[in-house]
Order: C-alpha cells, then sequence, then structure tokens
C-alpha cells in the first residue's frame, strides 16, 4: 500500500459515522477515527495511549474484560451492544462488531465498529417509560371510575406511589391550595422505602413562602427543579435541601381554569429530569385527581343531598303521619257526629216510643189509683181476709187481656148468664149482675169450681166487685211493667247505639240482637207501613266492633227508608247466611233502581244525591269504612225491583 | 138483656193502650147500651164499622191512633169519614206536628185530638160531650 492509499483509507475511515478504534493487546487505544471521538468528546491528544476502559461504563468494563479474553482466543464478537461514556459521562449506547488484529498467527490488538444507537435506544425508552406510564394511568383512571366513593382516598394514594415508582420519584404528594386563609397543605403522600415523611409538618404552610410556586401553578404551568443545588433563593433552597430533595417537579391540579392544589414528586436519591412526554403524562395523571376530586366532590353533594332528601322524606312523613292521625281522630269524629245526627234525625220516633210506654205508665197510674180509692171506700171492707186471699190467689195464676171488645163481651155475657141460669138458683137481676162481672172478670164456664165458690159465698155481688177491680188493677200493673220494659229497652237501644269509643274491642257477639237494638231505635220508622222482614238467625255469632256495626246497619236502613219514602208499598228485608267460612248479611229494600253513576261513586265520602234534603254524604262511606275494617267485602245490586245491601264477613 | 144502642170504636196497635182506654172508658160509658170495641189492626175496623151500621148501631165515636205500622191514623180517618162522612173521630197521639194531622184538620174530618200521654179528665171532658144524651154511666 503506496502512502496515497493510506491517507485515502484513513480518510475514508474518518468520514463513516460508524464508531471505530484499533487497541493494543491489553486495551490501549492506538487509533480512534473521528466520529468516535466526535461521539465521545475527546481529540487524539484525550484518548490516544490511554485504556479504553477509561471510557467504558461500569456494565461494559465488566463485558469487556470477557471481550478480551475471547480477543485472545482470536474470536470475533459479533453484535455486541456496549455502553461508552463521553467525557462529560453521558452513556453512549453502541451496537458493532469487535475482532482481534493478528500478526503471524498471534494477535496483537483488536479492533471495533460501532454503530451510534443512544438516539434508538433513548426513542425506544422513552416509548417504553410512555407505555408503561400510559398503563399505569388507564389502571388508575379506571381504579378511579370504579371504585366505592369510600375507597378513593386509598386509590389516590396508591396510584401516587405507581407513578412515582415509575418516574423513579422517592416521595409523591399532593398538596392542596386553601386560598381562602392563604395557606397550602399536604393531603396526600407517598414515601418510598427508606425515604422519610413529611406530611405531618406540610399542614399549613403559608402561600406567602413560595410565590413562584403559586403563580406558575395558577397558570397553569408546572414547576420543575432539575437542580436543587442551582436554585437561587436561599429560602426554598435551604429548605428543600434540608428535606434531601435533589430534584422535584410539581403540576398545579386545574378545574375549569381555577387550581385547587398540585401533586409533586420529589427525588432524594438521584436528580433526573423530566421529558416533555412524562411531563404530558405527569399532567394527565393530575388531570385525573382533579376528576376523583371532583367526583369525590359531587359524590358528597350527592350523599349530602341524599341526605337532606332523606330529612326531607322523615319531614314529610312525620307531617304526613300528624295529618292522618288529625284526619282519622277528625274521621272519628265525623263517624260519631253521624251517628248522633242519625239519632237527631230519627228522634222524634224515639220520642214517640218512648212517649207511647210512658202515657201507658201514666195512664195506668192514675187507674190503679182510682181503683184503690174505689175498693178502699166501697167494697174490700166488707169481705173477709179469707175471700181476699182466694180473689189474690185466683188473680195472681191468671194472665188476662182485660180490654174485650163489646160485641164479644156481650156474647160472652149472654153465654155465662145461661149457663148460671142452668145450673145455679138465682135471681133474674142478681144474676145478670154476676154473669156481667163474671165476663169483666174474665171467669169462663170452664172455671166451673171458681163459679161455685162465688156463687155460695154469701156476699158474692160484692166479692165479684172486688175481683174485677183488683183484677183490673193487676192488669194495669202488668201493663205498666211491660210498658216500662219497652221504654227501658227503648233508652238501652239509644245508648247502645251512641256508646262511644269506649268499649270499640272486637269481641264476639250475637248478630239478631245487635241488628235488632238497631231496628228498636228505627222501631218509628219502619212502623210507617213498612213490611219489615227480619229473617236472622239467632244462633249467628259474628267477631267484630258491635258498636261500629251498629251504624251499619243504621246506615243501611236509614237508607233504605229515605230510598222508599216515595213508595207505595215499603219492603225492608233483612237477613244472613253463615257457611264454614263466610257469613253473608243483607240489606234489600224494593226502592228506585240506584242509576250505575250513583253506584260507583255511591261509598265515596260527602257523596249525596239528596241534596239539602238530608245527609251528610257520609252514611256509606261510613259503612264501606266499617266494612274494611272487618274485612268484609260490601256490595251492591240493584234491580227496578229491589236493591240489595250486601256485607260478605270472612268467619 | 138492655138493648146496644151505641158503639164506641178504639184503635191503636199498642193493647197496653187499649188496656187503659178500656178501664178509663167504662167509667164515662154506660155498657149497658153500648159496645167498646178494641182493635190492634186498623184493617178489621172497616169491615167491623160496617157490620155495626148495619145493624144500626149508632157509632159515638172512633178513637184512632196515629201511628201503626199498617196504616196510620189518617189514613184510618179518612177512609171510614168516605163511607161515614157523620163518625165522630178523635184521634190519640203522641205525634202532635204531623202535617198529614193538620191536614185532616183542615179538611174537617177530624172532631178532637187527644195527646199521649193523656189525662184521665182531659179524656173525659174531650169525650163527654161527645157521649152526652146518648150513653153517659
Amino acid at each position: 500500500m503506496n502512502n496515497n492509499n493510506f491517507h485515502e483509507i484513513v480518510n475514508l475511515l474518518n468520514n463513516t459515522t460508524e464508531l471505530i478504534h484499533r487497541l493494543e493487546d491489553d486495551g490501549t487505544i492506538s487509533w480512534v477515527n473521528t466520529a468516535w471521538k466526535k461521539t465521545l468528546g475527546v481529540s487524539d491528544k484525550d484518548c490516544l495511549g490511554k485504556r479504553i476502559q477509561d471510557y467504558l461504563s461500569e456494565e461494559t468494563k465488566l463485558k469487556f474484560a470477557e471481550i478480551f479474553k475471547r480477543l485472545k482466543n482470536g474470536e470475533s464478537i459479533e453484535n455486541l451492544t456496549c455502553v461508552f461514556l463521553t467525557s462529560k459521562n453521558q452513556p453512549i449506547y453502541l451496537e458493532g462488531t469487535v475482532t482481534p488484529v493478528m500478526e503471524e498467527g498471534i494477535v496483537v490488538g483488536s479492533r471495533a465498529f460501532f454503530q451510534n444507537v443512544t438516539a434508538q435506544r433513548k426513542a425506544l425508552g422513552d416509548l417504553r417509560q410512555m407505555t408503561n406510564l400510559q398503563d399505569i394511568l388507564m389502571r388508575i383512571a379506571t381504579h378511579y371510575i370504579n371504585v366505592p366513593i369510600n375507597d378513593l382516598n386509598q386509590i389516590v394514594h396508591n396510584s401516587l406511589g405507581d407513578i412515582a415508582s415509575f418516574a423513579s420519584a422517592d416521595r409523591a404528594y399532593i398538596f392542596r391550595y386553601d386560598f381562602k386563609n392563604k395557606l397550602c397543605k399536604n393531603t396526600y403522600e407517598w414515601c418510598d422505602e427508606g425515604i422519610n415523611t413529611q406530611i405531618d409538618e406540610l399542614q399549613s404552610i403559608s402561600l406567602s413562602d413560595m410565590p413562584y410556586w403559586l403563580s406558575k401553578h395558577k397558570l397553569g404551568e408546572c414547576v420543575e427543579i432539575e437542580d436543587v443545588e442551582l436554585l437561587e433563593g436561599e429560602g426554598i433552597k435551604s429548605r428543600l435541601k434540608l428535606e434531601g430533595i435533589k430534584s422535584l417537579i410539581t403540576l398545579p391540579l386545574m378545574d375549569e381554569g381555577n387550581v385547587l392544589g398540585f401533586v409533586g414528586f420529589d427525588l432524594i436519591r438521584n436528580k433526573r429530569t423530566f421529558s416533555n412526554d412524562e411531563k404530558n403524562v405527569l399532567k394527565l395523571f393530575a388531570q385525573m385527581l382533579v376528576n376523583v376530586h371532583n367526583r369525590l366532590l359531587n359524590a358528597m353533594q350527592i350523599e349530602k343531598t341524599k341526605e337532606e332528601l332523606e330529612q326531607m322524606n322523615e319531614t314529610l312523613e312525620r307531617k304526613v303521619s300528624e295529618k292522618t292521625k288529625r284526619n282519622i281522630s277528625l274521621s272519628k269524629n265525623i263517624i260519631e257526629q253521624e251517628k248522633m245526627v242519625t239519632i237527631g234525625e230519627i228522634s222524634a220516633g224515639i220520642a214517640h216510643d218512648l212517649n207511647t210506654p210512658l202515657s201507658t205508665i201514666k195512664v195506668g197510674a192514675d187507674n190503679i189509683k182510682s181503683i184503690i180509692e174505689t175498693l178502699f171506700t166501697k167494697q174490700i171492707t166488707l169481705l173477709s181476709a179469707n175471700e181476699l186471699k182466694r180473689i189474690l190467689e185466683r188473680i195472681q195464676t191468671s194472665q188476662i187481656e182485660m180490654y174485650v171488645g163489646g160485641l164479644q163481651l156481650r156474647k160472652e155475657k149472654a153465654e155465662m148468664f145461661q149457663y148460671l141460669a142452668d145450673n145455679y138458683q138465682v135471681e133474674s137481676p142478681e144474676l145478670e149482675k154476676i154473669a156481667d162481672l163474671l165476663v169483666k172478670s174474665r171467669v169462663n164456664k170452664e172455671d166451673s169450681f171458681f163459679i161455685q165458690y162465688i156463687l155460695e159465698l154469701k156476699n158474692r155481688i160484692q166479692n165479684l166487685e172486688v175481683l174485677y177491680q183488683l183484677q183490673m188493677a193487676y192488669s194495669q200493673l202488668a201493663t205498666i211493667k211491660n210498658s216500662s220494659d219497652k221504654a227501658v229497652k227503648v233508652v238501652q237501644d239509644v245508648r247502645a247505639f251512641i256508646k262511644g269509643e269506649t268499649q270499640q274491642e272486637k269481641h264476639t257477639f250475637n248478630l239478631k240482637s245487635n241488628i235488632a237494638t238497631v231496628l228498636g231505635i228505627f222501631n218509628y220508622e219502619l212502623k210507617k207501613e213498612v213490611d219489615l222482614q227480619f229473617n236472622v238467625d239467632e244462633s249467628i255469632e259474628l267477631y267484630g266492633f258491635e258498636i261500629k256495626l251498629f251504624q251499619v246497619w243504621s246506615n243501611l236502613v236509614k237508607n233504605a227508608l229515605e230510598a222508599m219514602e216515595d213508595q207505595e208499598q215499603r219492603y225492608l228485608g233483612i237477613s244472613a247466611e253463615k257457611t264454614n267460612t263466610t257469613l253473608t248479611v243483607v240489606f234489600e229494600n224494593n226502592g228506585p233502581q240506584i242509576p250505575s253513576d250513583v253506584l260507583d261513586n255511591m261509598f265515596k265520602k260527602f257523596y249525596t244525591t239528596k241534596g239539602r234534603k238530608s245527609g251528610s254524604g257520609l252514611g256509606l262511606s261510613i259503612v264501606k269504612n266499617i266494612a274494611d275494617e272487618h274485612n268484609a267485602v260490601l256490595n251492591v245490586v240493584s234491580d227496578s225491583t229491589r236493591t240489595k245491601f250486601i256485607i260478605t264477613f270472612k268467619v | 138483656m138492655d138493648e146496644i144502642k151505641y158503639a164506641v170504636i178504639c184503635v191503636d196497635d199498642d193493647p197496653y193502650i187499649l188496656q187503659m182506654l178500656s178501664f178509663q172508658l167504662e167509667k164515662i160509658i154506660d155498657t149497658k147500651c153500648t159496645l167498646i170495641e178494641y182493635f190492634t189492626d186498623p184493617n178489621d175496623v172497616i169491615e167491623n164499622l160496617n157490620e155495626l151500621v148495619h145493624e144500626d148501631i149508632d157509632i159515638v165515636f172512633i178513637l184512632v191512633d196515629y201511628q201503626m205500622p199498617q196504616m196510620n191514623g189518617v189514613q184510618l180517618i179518612r177512609s171510614i169519614k168516605d163511607i161515614n162522612p157523620k163518625l165522630e173521630c178523635v184521634m190519640l197521639s203522641g205525634q202532635a206536628n204531623s202535617v198529614q194531622v193538620a191536614e185532616l184538620t183542615q179538611d174537617n174530618l177530624l172532631t178532637e185530638f187527644i195527646h199521649k200521654p193523656w189525662d184521665e179528665k182531659a179524656l173525659f171532658e174531650v169525650l163527654s160531650p161527645l157521649l152526652k144524651n146518648k150513653t153517659v154511666k
């Protein structure tokens, strides 16, 4: 090779982008090309004669120890990857081939041809980093979305850890700005193992201590300190140095242009810088935190609203229940009132029912008075004790009606006269008197023994007079007694009917007497040409509210009577039928057919077809209410001939 | 036996009332010449009334209760008056203010009205003028 050729080749080697070096067998650099020097930032003067190890990373140094052994064996190493260090200690990634240089079969050195793959490496690394960051963000985002609100705090804490590990940060934290109190406060913190926690000391930092950070954050920009040592201004620097922080980055938490706080990452063991892509990812994370924060706020708002709603609900419920209670007590009053209205409406009838027996009692008392006076002023003194005793016995053992029609009386007198004439020797005028007194005293021919006794008496006329008078007195007394019973019954019925709520307990009672009480109250009205057919078996018992059912019957009776008011013939049928499972009570009247629109509404409160004439419009709604209380079904069937109210109780 | 010339008729669905009346009426009515008939069912009245009229018996008065289940006193009096316009009708009732009774009075169909409960004295005062010159004990 001539000199020209040699220069030509060197020139060629110096113009390639490959890094080429020539080493002695002990690793001393004997030649390097231009690309090598340029890449590592050295000159010939710097490197020639130096050992290659000075330019290798720690890892590659170890690798080269192995490589030298293989070179000595004459082996070539292809596809070697190694890391060189520039004069400024920056790593350079190289890929290439190292081959031994042989002279007469002996290895005298080596040469290497390397491609600089640092840029690719870095790009790949960045790509991986980004992918991983995005993975983490995705994972965090998914967590944030799916996690129950109560676990969010834990998730925030965990995600801080994830992001921090990935960004090789030793500590990650979230601060909240409190503009009202001009403070900021550390709310979350994650520390790597061996790193001291600081959250407790960072609970109230004055915003005036960090004007630069705040101004950057307010603009939505992050604060990055690549090297704390290079900071100007002693305040923050000394503080960060004290905490052992080498680098840090903080990113604002922005919500619709307002800064809520910031998330930050401290580097304590090694300092590092963050690429734009990394910063973008961290910004994304910051945004995510804001979203979480908003979600928390929303959740809290929802929770608060829910609580308020629940409270409102509770209040409403309470109010409704109070109102309902009032309404119930009101309707109880109405029901009670309705009962009194009924009594009022039929009070004339009740008065009549009381008046009639009272009449008899009064008249009877007068009559007895006059009988007694007659007896004592006249005959009674003429009779012996034995005679009186005999008369009393006779009266006490006979139950007689003392009013007998004149025609009947006359007929009986004639017969008695004949009988006496046939059997006894008595003079005619006296015989007639005796016959008259015997018949009036309701002694008939079959009482021959008594007649015999009377006729044998010396003062038989006087005896008969006393018998008649006493008989009269006794029957008047019986009448008074019966009339009193009737009056008492009326009063009892009314009292039972209007009995208050105090005895409103369910119990078993007799259906017939229950209905009869109501019929007793309506006795007067029912007597007005009503054909009453009351066919309820005396054996039927019913379990329910006795007093309340009075109102059912009374309203049904009242209703029927009102319906039939214009009717020529009035029919009210009351019947009951009991099966093993049901008890059906039917009130039937022959009032006019009820129109279907009335049928639809008749059980509604205050519905009335009676206009101003009568009725509160409550009668049938009360019937329905009370039927409901008994779990009884109320049906109405109405056609042109009959209207039936059918109540079916479950037994 | 004395000849029956007169009759008095009492109608009340309550037998106890009739019981009381019978005692009192016998005090002022001469039963030797007068029949006192009692009815608890107004429906029986018309028929018996016709019979009495047929037998030429003078019906002095008819005493009628107002409230009766089968037929009220006003209706009874109206139907009696249809047949016997001259018959004196007396109403005995606790029902003082009935429109029907008022109408009856307006129509001059009612001779007297006696309130229940009645006084023996008041009863006699009302009935005596009717009995006068006919059958007085």
